[in-house]
C-alpha cells in the first residue's frame, strides 16, 4: 500500500502542472460567463444557463490521458510494475472525483445561495442533473468524472500499447460498429423503446448507477490492456 | 594504468617500489584497497588482488580491524628478489639487442664504464 | 546467490530476433561491462531484466525470481537509460523527491551533493534541461538509489569529459563503500576499461564473450613483424584481423600467450603487444560480423 501511495505521488507531485489546469480553465470559463451574462441586462429567466462546467470534465479527461502517456513510461523506468501503477492511477482518480464532487456541490450551494452570483447564472446548477439530495448531487458530479477519466485512460493505454495506427484502427472500428448499431436501431424503429426505457429509470440509477457501471467497465478495460503494455 | 601487464600486478609492483625506495617504511600502514582504487581509478577488486598478492608473498600483513602493514624485512626480501630477476629482465635483453647490432661483449663493457664515468 | 541468471534467453519482436539464446549469470558486488555495437541487443537485454518487456523463450531470474511485474525484485533494481522520458510538468526536484521514495536504499545526502556537483538546477523543468544535464540527473538517481543491481545504459550522452570523470570517480568511491552489482553499457570502453571487472559482449543478439576483463587483456594480442613469420606464428591462434604493408604484417590474435609462446614470438622476430579492451572488442565484434 505504501508503494501504491508513493507511486500515486507521481500524479500529484507537480500538482500545479498536473492537477490545477482543469480548475484554471473552468475558472476562466466561469469568469467569462459572469462577464457575458452580467452585460446582458434583460436576459429572460431560465436563459442564463451555460455548459461551461463541461470544460472542467473535458480538461480533466485530457489530464488523465496525459498521465498515462507521460507518467507511465517514467514509472516503468523507475521499476514500478504496471499493476501498481494502474492501482495508484485508479486511486488518484477516485479520490479526485470524490473531492471534485464535494467541491462542485459546495459551489452549487454557493451559486444557489447568491441567486446565481447575483445575475441568475446557472453554471453549477446544470438543468436535469441539479438534484435536491446532497449526497446524490455529489455523486452526480463525481461519477461522470470517473467515467470520462477512465475512458480517457483506456484510450491512452491503448495508444501506449498499440501506437497511433492501433488507436486509429480501433477508433475506426468503433465508429463503424456504432454506425451499424444506429442504422439497425433506426431500421428496426427501436428508438422509441429506448427512450421509454431511459425515462422509466430511477433518477439515481440514470445519473449515477449506469455511468458508474460504464466507468467500472472502462477502468477494468484499461487494467487489462496495460498488463502487456511497454513504454 | 596502461602497461601491458595485468593491472593487479602493476598495483603490487607500485607498492613494492615504494617499499624498496623507503617511501613506505616497514611496519607502516599501506593505503587501503578503496584508496588505491580511487587514486588509480580502477576496480576495488583489482586493487585487492594486488594487495593480496603481496600478503601471499609475506611483504604485507593484516592487522585485524586496522588495515595492511609492511612486514619487517620486506624491503630486504624485495631487493633480494629483484636482484634475482635483474639478470633475466635487464641483462638478457641488453645482450640480445647488442648482438643484433653487432656490439661485442668487450665493447658492451666499455659502454657501461663510459656511462658510469659520465654520471 | 546470483543476481541475474539467464538461460537460453531469446526475445523476438515480430520477425526480428533481438536476443538469441543468451546464457549468463551476474554475481553479487561486481562491475560489469555490457558491450556491443548499436543494435546488438544490449538495451533489449536490460529491458528484459528490468521487467520493461517480457521474455519470448528461455529462463530469466532476477534475485531468484521472474522479473516481469515482480515488485519485490524490481524494487532492488535501478535502470538509468539515456532514453528515459519524464512528464512535462516535472522539475528536477520532483524527480528526486519521487526517486527518494521509490528506491529503498536511497541516500538523500549523497543525492543532494551530486546535484550540487553536477550543478543541476533543482527548479528547472526536466524537459528544459540540456542533454548533459538530463544525463547528470539520471546518473544522480542511479548513484543515490544504491540499488543492489544498477544499470547505466549510455548514461553519459552530452556530458563533457569533466562531468564523465566525476561520474566515474563517484561511482568508484561509492561502490567501494557500498558494494553492489553495476552494469555499465557503454561505447566509451577505454574510459571504463579499468573499472570493469567482467565483460559481456553482445553481437547480433548473441553473447560473443563472457569473461573477466583481466583475462581478456592477456587473451587478445597484436603480433607484428615480417609477414611470413607473423603468419607462421598466427597458425597457433585465432586470427581476428590482419593487415599488411609491404613485407610487414600485423595481426590481432586470440588465444593463450604463455611464456613459451612469447619466447616463440621473440625467436621469430615478432613484436607481441597487448591491445586495449576497446581494440579487443572491436576486433572480436568484427570477426563475429564477418565470419571467416
Amino acid at each position: 500500500m505504501t508503494r501504491i501511495l508513493d507511486v500515486a505521488r507521481m500524479h500529484t507531485v507537480a500538482w500545479l502542472g498536473q492537477l490545477a489546469w482543469p480548475w484554471a480553465i473552468m475558472g476562466i470559463s466561469l469568469g467569462t460567463n459572469l462577464l457575458i451574462f452580467a452585460s446582458i441586462d434583460d436576459a429572460a429567466p431560465g436563459k442564463n444557463t451555460t455548459g461551461g462546467l463541461a470544460s472542467l470534465y473535458i480538461v480533466c479527461a485530457i489530464v488523465a490521458a496525459a498521465s498515462i502517456t507521460q507518467v507511465f513510461p517514467f514509472a516503468l523506468g523507475m521499476g514500478v510494475t504496471r499493476r501498481t501503477f494502474y492501482l495508484a492511477t485508479t486511486l488518484v482518480n477516485v479520490v479526485q472525483a470524490v473531492a471534485y464532487g464535494v467541491l462542485l456541490y459546495l459551489l452549487n450551494l454557493l451559486e444557489g445561495g447568491t441567486n446565481g452570483f447575483g445575475i441568475q447564472l446557472r453554471f453549477f446548477r446544470v438543468p436535469y442533473v441539479d438534484v435536491s439530495n446532497g449526497l446524490l448531487q455529489i455523486a452526480v458530479y463525481a461519477v461522470p468524472f470517473l467515467f470520462l477519466n477512465f475512458l480517457a485512460i483506456f484510450v491512452a493505454v491503448w495508444y501506449v500499447r498499440f501506437g497511433t495506427n492501433g488507436l486509429f484502427a480501433t477508433g475506426a472500428v468503433a465508429i463503424l460498429v456504432s454506425g451499424l448499431l444506429i442504422a439497425l436501431i433506426t431500421w428496426q424503429g427501436w428508438f422509441g423503446d429506448i427512450w421509454q426505457w431511459l425515462s422509466s429509470q430511477h433518477q439515481a440509477s440514470l445519473l449515477v448507477g449506469w455511468p458508474a457501471l460504464l466507468a467500472a467497465a472502462a477502468g477494468l478495460g484499461g487494467m487489462a490492456a496495460i498488463r502487456r503494455a511497454n513504454a | 594504468m596502461d602497461d601491458d601487464r595485468p593491472i593487479f600486478v602493476q598495483i603490487a609492483e607500485l607498492i613494492e617500489n615504494s617499499i624498496i625506495d623507503g617511501t613506505l617504511a616497514e611496519e607502516t600502514q599501506v593505503p587501503s584497497t578503496n584508496e588505491l582504487a580511487a587514486f588509480h581509478r580502477i576496480n576495488p577488486a583489482t586493487a585487492a588482488k594486488g594487495i593480496n598478492r603481496l600478503v601471499d608473498d609475506g611483504i604485507l600483513y593484516k592487522r585485524r580491524g586496522i588495515g595492511m602493514f609492511v612486514a619487517t624485512g620486506a624491503s630486504e626480501t624485495l631487493r633480494e628478489r629483484r636482484r634475482l630477476e635483474f639478470s633475466d629482465q635487464y641483462v638478457r635483453p641488453l645482450i640480445e639487442e647488442a648482438r643484433k647490432l653487432g656490439i661485442g661483449t668487450e665493447e658492451l663493457k666499455k659502454l657501461i664504464e663510459t656511462w658510469e664515468e659520465q654520471r | 546467490m546470483s543476481v541475474v541468471a539467464a538461460a537460453g534467453l531469446t526475445k523476438r519482436f515480430g520477425d526480428v530476433t533481438a536476443l538469441n539464446d543468451v546464457t549468463f549469470t551476474l554475481t553479487e558486488n561486481r562491475i560489469y561491462g555490457l558491450l556491443g555495437r548499436n543494435g546488438a541487443g544490449k538495451t533489449t537485454l536490460m529491458q528484459l531484466i528490468t521487467g520493461q518487456n517480457s521474455v519470448s523463450v528461455g529462463d530469466l531470474t532476477l534475485f531468484g525470481e521472474r522479473p516481469f511485474e515482480n515488485e519485490r525484485a524490481l524494487m532492488r533494481v535501478a535502470f538509468i537509460k539515456e532514453s528515459q522520458k519524464y512528464p512535462a510538468a516535472y522539475q528536477v526536484r520532483h524527480v528526486l523527491s519521487l526517486a527518494s521514495r521509490l528506491f529503498p536504499n536511497w541516500d538523500e545526502d549523497f543525492a543532494q551533493s551530486l546535484v550540487d556537483e553536477f550543478e543541476l538546477p533543482r527548479k528547472r523543468g526536466v524537459r528544459k534541461l540540456s542533454r548533459g544535464m538530463t544525463s547528470a540527473l539520471g546518473v544522480t538517481i542511479g548513484l543515490a538509489a544504491r540499488a543492489p543491481l544498477t544499470f547505466f545504459d549510455e548514461p553519459y550522452l552530452g556530458l563533457d569529459a569533466v562531468a564523465r570523470q566525476l561520474f566515474y570517480d563517484r561511482l568508484l568511491a561509492d561502490y567501494a563503500e557500498n558494494p553492489r552489482t553495476v552494469v555499465l553499457s557503454t561505447h566509451l570502453i577505454d574510459e571504463v576499461a579499468d573499472l570493469i571487472e567482467h565483460v559481456l559482449l553482445l553481437d547480433h543478439g548473441k553473447l560473443l564473450l563472457d569473461a573477466p576483463s583481466e583475462e581478456l587483456r592477456g587473451q587478445v594480442m597484436e603480433a607484428s613483424g615480417p609477414a611470413e613469420a607473423v603468419d607462421e606464428f598466427a597458425t597457433a591462434h585465432r586470427a581476428l584481423h590482419r593487415e599488411q604493408l609491404g613485407g610487414t604484417a600485423r595481426t590481432t590474435l586470440r588465444g593463450s600467450f604463455d611464456n613459451a609462446e612469447r619466447m616463440r614470438a621473440k625467436k621469430l622476430g615478432i613484436d607481441l603487444a597487448p591491445v586495449s579492451l576497446q581494440q579487443a572488442v572491436v576486433r572480436l565484434t568484427a570477426e563475429g560480423t564477418n565470419p571467416r
